[in-house]
């Protein structure tokens, strides 16, 4: 008699011993369906099935039980009510000079036990008296209750001892020290802030977290490097800067170049860390590790930098900056084009775009990149800060992408980033990480070599040159005698994908003092204002020379003297110079 | 027994022939689980109504009074509406993503005037369904292995990829499994079911690298090592555990379960409140709460055994398994055996939805019960409406 379903009688192909057993076991159960099957019984074989599902599921109830019992019975966690947490204490933040900034006051939460109590009325109406914030109804509940009941909590030390000298039985305390940000606004994106339970969210207490808290173990406390004094001037300064130029946003940085060290860190609008909930949440993001922006012509020190390290010219070498550089299909132009060849120094004074293409060509895009990645401006900024982002940078790098990239366009970095990048340039040749925590003094700067000590020094005097002779002049009239560098950046803002005219972000970096030895003490101011308006205050202006320029101006007056740099005044630039003040805004090729 | 009433014809639609017909054990086991769970959000609350073991029972009341209504309803009114069911439920599905309500990062609902539904809930009961009334009309010979299969792999693809994209990583789970253990149910061969156990082992790691979104991953990641994260997305676990853990044989007793009362333990009254049971009540508690659920499900499976229509057998037990599923997930994520996909403990967790899900559920399998004489002899029902 022929068999239907042939095919399930073939034995089973014969691997290995064990799995042959496996198979043979499942052929044996599907005979069985099959026999069901073939006696035209297929109800039988899915009552089998809902047996077998059945059988599944009582030995994964089983299991479970089992597991359940394992972790019941032999897993004992006597973490109790504690939790996880290894310590909720959190050591002093301080800053350079021994300012208080962020410290641990304690709380306390007070706690009836209903079953401890003595007299119901005696604790009911005392404790109405000492705590007016509890609803009655609340501890009346806890003192015929049967549990442990926190009645408050937030109390202050002098609330608690008035609870306490009560003498009830059945209360009892549990300290929960809570945060508190002396300075409100002040460096709130620096210090950052943590949660009830002890844990750093953002800033210094998110980044030192295991530090704060060792240190608290310990009975010490953190220093940052950041100076309280600078901090206040550079907040004033950058508030100034957005009333007056209507800036959206303005962020500052303060670096000592031969230390890494973040002596001030400012973005505008701030909040303040005694109320992280309140406000809105983009007030609560370090603008100046977590946004990246095209910083525009800023970002031609690093250009010039590799050009003059690598030899491919002079500063008297004249370049043709009067034909428009042909790539493709795009022209670089430039928005002030002087209609004469400049020499590599007037390029970096007039911040010409087609310069600064060219000198990328002759040393050739494969340089351009390496550098860049040696000056860490391809990566995110070291720096204990969390808020510290990768760059956005061409994926491919080609002639075409890499020479937008040589005048600050096709790429937007963080200006945590240009800090650490243009700090590397001034201070020798040495890229040195940020930190936000106090260095001792330990001399020479020490770290990768990226340039040569003679490159570094040529970049410190064109610096200076660009103050007294080319677009850093409104910086220089804010701050004579401190022999003060800079760079101005002006670029258009990039919206939905597309060049926006009317929209800048204009940046200044600030280096001071340029003259003296190149591990004298030196340090980087680094203003950074979005979208400010053409105002009265800038001449009608809105690029970087008018704005984010005189503002770094301003903080480098102002902290020169905590920094203990003199002023020289025979070093002012004085002589008027009649020559207009041009500055090209970086701005898509067309 | 009141069967011979019940087949004499003419008789068969009287009320107080069908009342009695109801699987009272069912019934009672299903209250007795709500009743716990009732008495759970009591403890949690901390010893209060309000506000979670009030309306927790007010809800379990009227899904009651539901679910004996629709055990009334004659199950081949179900067959025929089984086709339509799903595919509203699909269409709706569909819809979410376009006209649907967000809620906490997930799209889920869809809000119309007072009324909001959750599609991926009915998909639950469609799916069953449909496959039921699928399996009803092949034969057992298609049913082990055939091209034929691939519609009900279809029927079974479409919701779960639409609910894991809401995202709802748990439900999607959910669907899928319920509809695995209908086909095998059905007859699926074994074979296919170890080599899909098989590709499932090897194409798992890809799956988990190239397909899900990053938090799902971290919590596969944190599912495996969650002392590694404590205070982040392992929090859940290692406090579940605690919990667990600090319960003992006989527990700490009703309403003194620390983790829970103090807040240590989230979602302590929704998809956690096993580990708040197995805090105050220990292993005993959970072993007897376990058993209570194995007990309701055996009963519910052998209801499905016994009926006389393939669609009513497989329609039964196919949502006895999506119960014994929740109970199963829900379990294991709080022992930490399995990751934290957010499905709730059936009848004990807050939460109407779910609730309303389940009890129409097991509406249908006593409806598979009172009506397990009904003959659905063609493709298309004797009932056609």
């Amino acid at each position: 008699m022929q068999r239907p379903h042939d095919d399930l009688y073939r034995a089973p192909p014969n691997l290995f011993r064990a799995w042959r057993l496996v198979i043979e076991f499942l052929w044996r159960i599907e005979h069985a369906f099959e026999r069901s099957r073939t006696r035209n019984r297929p109800v039988d074989d899915t009552r089998v099935r809902i047996f077998g599902v059945l059988v599944i599921f009582s030995m994964l109830f089983l299991f479970l039980a089992v597991k359940a019992g394992a972790v019941a019975l032999l897993n004992h966690v006597e973490v109790g009510v504690e939790g996880p947490t290894p310590s909720i204490h959190r050591a002093d933040l301080v800053d350079r000079n021994g300012e208080i900034l962020a410290l641990d006051v304690p709380h306390y939460g007070v706690y009836l036990d209903g079953r401890e109590v003595w007299s119901a009325k005696e604790t009911q109406t005392s404790l109405v008296t000492v705590l007016p914030h509890v609803p009655v109804a609340k501890i009346d509940e806890a003192v015929s209750g049967k549990r442990i009941v926190l009645l408050q909590s937030g109390l202050t030390a002098e609330e608690r001892d008035q609870v306490h000298d009560l003498g009830l039985p059945g209360v009892s305390f549990q300290e929960e020290p809570r945060r508190a940000y002396p300075l409100d606004h002040q460096a709130s994106h620096l210090i950052g802030f943590a949660d009830p339970s002890g844990k750093g969210l953002s800033g210094a207490e998110k980044a030192l977290d295991a530090d704060i808290h060792g240190a608290a173990a310990a009975g010490g406390h953190i220093a940052l490097s950041m100076d309280l004094r600078i901090q206040g001037a550079l907040e004033a300064e950058l508030k100034r800067a957005v009333e007056l130029y209507g800036a959206q946003n303005a962020i500052g940085v303060v670096t000592n170049v031969q230390t890494g060290e973040v002596l001030a860190l400012a973005n505008l609008p701030d909040f303040d860390p005694n109320h992280p909930g309140d406000g809105d949440p983009l007030t609560k993001i370090n603008r100046a590790g977590a946004y990246r922006y095209e910083m525009g012509s800023t970002f031609k020190m690093f250009t010039f930098a590799m050009a003059l390290n690598e030899h491919v010219a002079r500063l008297d070498t004249v370049l043709d900056t009067i034909h428009p550089l042909q790539l493709g299909s795009r022209t670089i132009h430039d928005s002030h084009a002087a209609g004469k060849n400049l020499t590599m120094e007037e390029v970096f004074l007039e911040s010409s775009n087609i310069g600064t293409a060219r000198l990328a060509r002759m040393a050739g895009i494969e340089k351009l990149h390496s550098y860049l990645q040696n000056f860490g401006v391809l990566d995110r900024a070291k720096i204990e800060l969390a808020e510290s982002v990768k760059p956005l940078a061409p994926a491919e790098w080609n002639e075409d992408s890499g020479v937008s990239v040589s005048f600050g366009h096709n790429i937007a970095v963080t200006p945590l980033a240009v800090a650490q990048g243009v700090g590397g340039l001034m201070n020798g040749g040495h890229l040195l990480p940020l930190t936000i925590r106090r260095r001792e003094a330990t001399g020479a700067a020490t770290g990768p070599q990226v340039i040569s000590p003679q490159t570094s020094q040529v970049l410190l005097q064109l610096m200076r040159k660009n103050v007294t002779d080319g677009t850093g002049r409104n910086a220089e009239k804010e701050a004579p005698g401190y022999r003060m560098g800079g760079k101005t950046g002006t670029a258009e803002k990039v919206i939905n994908g597309q060049y926006a005219r009317k929209r800048l972000f204009t940046s200044f970096a600030a280096v001071f003092p340029t003259d003296g030895p190149l591990d004298a003490p030196r340090y980087l101011v680094l203003v950074l204002l979005d979208e400010p308006k053409a105002t009265a205050a800038s001449s009608g202006n809105a690029q970087a020379a008018w704005n984010a320029g005189p503002t770094a101006g301003r903080v480098v007056n102002r902290i020169a003297p905590m920094l203990n740099v003199k002023r020289d005044l025979t070093q002012v630039a004085a002589r008027p110079i009649d020559k207009p003040l041009v500055e090209d805004v970086s701005t898509d090729a067309q | 027994m009141t069967s011979s009433a019940i087949s004499r014809p003419g008789q068969r639609e009287r009320l107080t022939m069908k009342l009695p017909e109801i699987d009272w054990r069912l019934a009672l086991a299903l209250c007795l689980i709500a009743g716990v769970g009732t008495m759970m959000l009591y403890s949690t609350a901390p010893l209060s109504w309000k506000p979670w073991a009030g309306p927790h029972l007010i809800r379990f009341s009227l899904c009651f009074v539901l679910m004996l209504v629709l055990s009334l309803i004659d199950i081949r009114v179900w067959f025929v509406l089984s086709y339509p069911i799903y595919v509203v439920a699909l269409l709706l599905l569909i819809a979410v993503p376009v006209i649907g309500h967000e809620s906490l990062g997930a799209k889920r609902w869809i809000t119309a005037g007072p009324l909001s539904v959750q599609p991926s809930e009915i998909m639950k009961i469609g799916l069953v369904l449909a496959l039921a009334r699928f399996y009803h009309g092949v034969s057992a010979k298609d049913a082990r292995l055939s091209w034929k299969l691939l519609i009900p792999a279809v029927l079974i693809a479409a919701p779960t990829l639409l609910v894991a994209k809401q995202p709802d990583l748990g439900t999607a789970i959910l669907i899928a499994l319920t509809g695995l253990a209908i086909m095998v149910m059905a007859g699926l061969t074994w074979r296919l079911l170890v080599l899909g156990g098989l590709a499932a082992i090897v194409g798992a790691p890809a799956f988990v690298m190239f397909v899900m979104k990053d938090y799902q991953r971290d919590r596969i990641l944190t599912f495996l090592h969650p002392e590694d994260d404590p205070s982040g997305s392992g929090y859940h676990i290692l406090q579940a555990k605690i919990a667990l853990g600090s319960g003992g044989f006989l527990g700490k007793g009703f309403g003194l379960g620390t983790q829970s009362q103090l807040n240590y333990l989230p979602e302590k009254q929704t998809d956690f409140i096993f580990a708040t049971f197995a805090e105050e009540f220990g292993f005993l508690g959970c072993f007897t709460l376990l058993a209570l659920y194995g007990v309701t499900i055996a009963i519910a499976l052998r209801i499905a055994s016994i009926s006389h229509s393939h669609f009513g057998r497989l329609s039964a037990a196919g949502l006895t398994s999506t119960f014994a599923l929740y109970v199963v997930i829900n379990a294991a994520m709080v022992m930490g055996l399995a990751p934290v996909v957010g499905v709730p403990m059936p009848l004990m967790s807050y939460g109407g939805t779910e609730m309303l899900t389940v009890m129409v559920g097991f509406g249908l399998v006593e409806a598979v019960r009172v009506h397990r004489y009904a003959e659905i002899t063609s493709g298309r029902g004797s009932l056609l409406l």
